[in-house]
């Protein structure tokens, strides 16, 4: 009964609800029967088609069952609520237990301090998120760590969580961090691994995104000079806003990437092709097939990996960082090189090794002239 | 829409010219269980409005086919599905106290449905086999698949053919992602017939796809015994 032993695996494979010496016997099985492989890999590819989802019946649903929800006395909303308006959502029969009135009301407090917060933010009109932080006496007030081109560092922040902070970048918390919210703003690329606590949300301002954190790992990095701000989740979850489109959250999963384009980048030689990248997409974190190193953050082991779409312009942007030098170009063309998919890092290199590494793959004429690199045709 | 569901977000993402390599497939399946749990606290510790619409826009389709599976109308399935939704919304202090929600809100829709099956009917037990069942994925893309036209019919009747009992059990095991035990205690029945039913299931399937290449490998199996 080999064949029904066969089918009697991957069922239980297929379920999730196999065990690992089900999942060796059911390989064993198919390497004695190779000639049903085909139909056990037909099956696993029909298995992943999702079933089709009706948008706009489910959404018809929805708006159905709120407005019954509503005809029972259950003060709900139609469209997606502000964040500050659900502190009227207790429903009648609640009222007595008085401990949840202390909750709900303690949340409302929360929520309504945040609206506020996110209120004076969004008034601000090109602001970063400086001016969500109180007071005038700003330096007084805050602490900023910063790291110099060609260094990175690693911050504990008063919570127990650590920031690493990569070259040319910078981290500015409120002196009483921790007290009652979290929130920094960086300024450049960090890897943040954020302590849990519900109860105080971490928040990171960026030139670009707000990015709201339970307990998590992941790196940022947005640069004022680059062309697009990514974040990439390495374990639990976060919540992103742009800053100008503040009711479109965004909910990162592990291994995820977004990226979103800046569009104030200085760098006009970039822009043009970056144009016709998306405004927003999230993408999949990219490992070094080799070894399984996470592209993203290889930079804390001081690595720098050449990813096959970045032109040599994009690409100078990270090598100053890392050798802590300016780059000149003085041939268009070059600017626009591209280093193909060779998977290449460099880690413990000289500039002048990494340099001639991208010569080989690409040539193009250089001169160093005490910290700029000028690169000729 | 003032809060992009992740569903239309990914779409957007993707219909823009050469975005990212990444099938909608893999994002959504893989963290779907990350999204509820998330949902699920976002609803019991802070009455998220919000979270609580995804809840329902992420199970709301499926229970209501496994609604209709029992109770036969689309309207009554709507009501019982949304019956469980406002029980939800009710209790969400508790929320965070269920370990399994998916399981949960599958449990509550087979007894509301049941209830409404006693109310209508009088009827006190639905048997499996009373289930009406329709799967829905089975719908093929040739381009996905490496199939032929041809293969893909025989696939297609292979599936329609199966009892309405197996059918259901396949169904709640692909479509629904449940786990054999989730299912066995779902429909009242025991591990064994989920996994006898399940096996039965795919042989069919396997059988309709290799045709003529399974024919000779049961062949050369039994020549071997």
């Amino acid at each position: 009964m080999t064949a029904e032993k066969i089918w009697y695996l991957l069922g239980k494979k297929l379920s999730g609800d196999a065990n690992s010496e089900e999942l060796q016997e059911l390989e064993q099985l198919m390497r004695q029967c190779p000639d049903v492989q085909y139909s056990i890999q037909n099956i696993a590819d029909l298995w992943r088609l999702e079933k089709p989802v009706d948008q706009p019946e489910v959404e018809s649903a929805l708006q159905r069952h709120i407005s019954r929800m509503k005809d029972r006395g259950f003060p709900v909303q139609m469209q997606g609520a502000e964040e500050g308006d659900s502190t009227g959502t207790q429903s009648p029969v609640r009222k007595n237990r008085r401990w949840q009135l202390v909750f709900v009301s303690l949340c409302g407090l929360l929520l309504l301090l945040s609206a506020t917060i996110y209120f004076s933010r969004s008034h601000g009109s090109n602001s970063v998120a400086r001016q969500s932080f109180k007071g005038n006496d700003l330096q007084a007030n805050m602490n900023e760590v910063s790291t110099r081109m060609g260094s990175r560092s690693k911050i504990v922040l008063p919570d127990k969580s650590v920031v690493w902070l990569n070259a040319g970048s910078k981290l500015l918390y409120e002196k009483t961090f921790g007290n009652t919210i979290r929130e920094v703003e960086l300024s450049g690329e960090g890897y943040f691994d954020v302590m849990k606590d519900p109860e105080r949300p971490f928040i990171i301002h960026t030139q670009k995104l707000n990015i709201k954190v339970l307990g998590t790992a992941f790196n940022v990095k947005s640069y004022p000079n680059d062309e697009t701000t990514e974040t990439s989740l390495i374990r639990g979850m976060i919540e992103v806003t742009m800053k100008d489109r503040p009711d479109e959250k965004i909910i990162l999963r592990p291994n995820e990437k977004l990226t979103v384009r800046n569009d104030e980048g200085k760098s006009e030689a970039v822009s043009e092709i970056n144009r016709k990248k998306p405004l927003v997409a999230i993408g999949r974190i990219t490992y070094e097939p080799h070894d399984g190193v996470i592209m993203e953050t290889a930079w804390m082991e001081n690595q720098l990996f050449i990813s096959a779409d970045k032109s040599f312009a994009e690409l100078a942007l990270d090598l100053e960082r890392k050798y802590g030098m300016n780059f000149r170009f003085n041939n268009e063309a070059v600017s626009q090189f591209k280093f193909g998919g060779t998977g290449g890092s460099f880690k413990k290199e000289t500039i002048q090794q990494a340099l001639h590494a991208l010569q080989l793959a690409n040539y193009f004429r250089y001169h160093i002239n005490d910290d700029t690199v000028i690169i000729d045709k | 829409m003032q809060q992009i569901n992740r569903h239309n977000y990914l779409y957007m993402c993707l219909t823009f010219e050469d975005s990212v390599h990444i099938t909608t497939h893999d994002c959504i399946q893989m963290d779907k269980s990350i999204q509820v749990e998330d949902l699920k606290k976002r609803i019991a510790l802070f009455d998220d409005q919000q979270a609580y619409r995804e809840l329902f826009m992420v199970f709301s389709p499926s229970l209501q086919q496994f609604a209709f599976s029992i109770l036969r109308s689309k309207q009554l399935a709507e009501e019982a599905v949304s019956d469980v939704f406002i029980k939800i919304w009710e209790k969400r202090s508790s929320l965070d106290t269920i370990d399994n929600l998916k399981f949960y809100l599958f449990a509550s829709t087979r007894n509301t449905s049941l209830n409404y099956l006693k109310k209508q009917e009088g009827l006190r037990k639905i048997n499996a086999d009373d289930y009406w069942v329709e799967l829905q994925s089975i719908y093929f893309d040739p381009e996905q698949l490496m199939l032929t036209a041809e293969m893909i019919s025989r696939v297609m009747e292979a599936v329609n053919s199966l009892p309405p009992r197996c059918k259901l059990i396949f169904k709640l095991v692909k479509e629904e992602g449940l786990k054999y035990r989730e299912v066995s205690e779902l429909l009242d029945l025991s591990i064994k017939t989920v996994e006898n039913q399940m096996t039965l299931a795919l042989k069919k399937l396997g059988s309709a796809i290799g045709f003529d290449i399974y024919k000779s490998v049961s062949s050369t199996i039994r020549s071997q015994r």
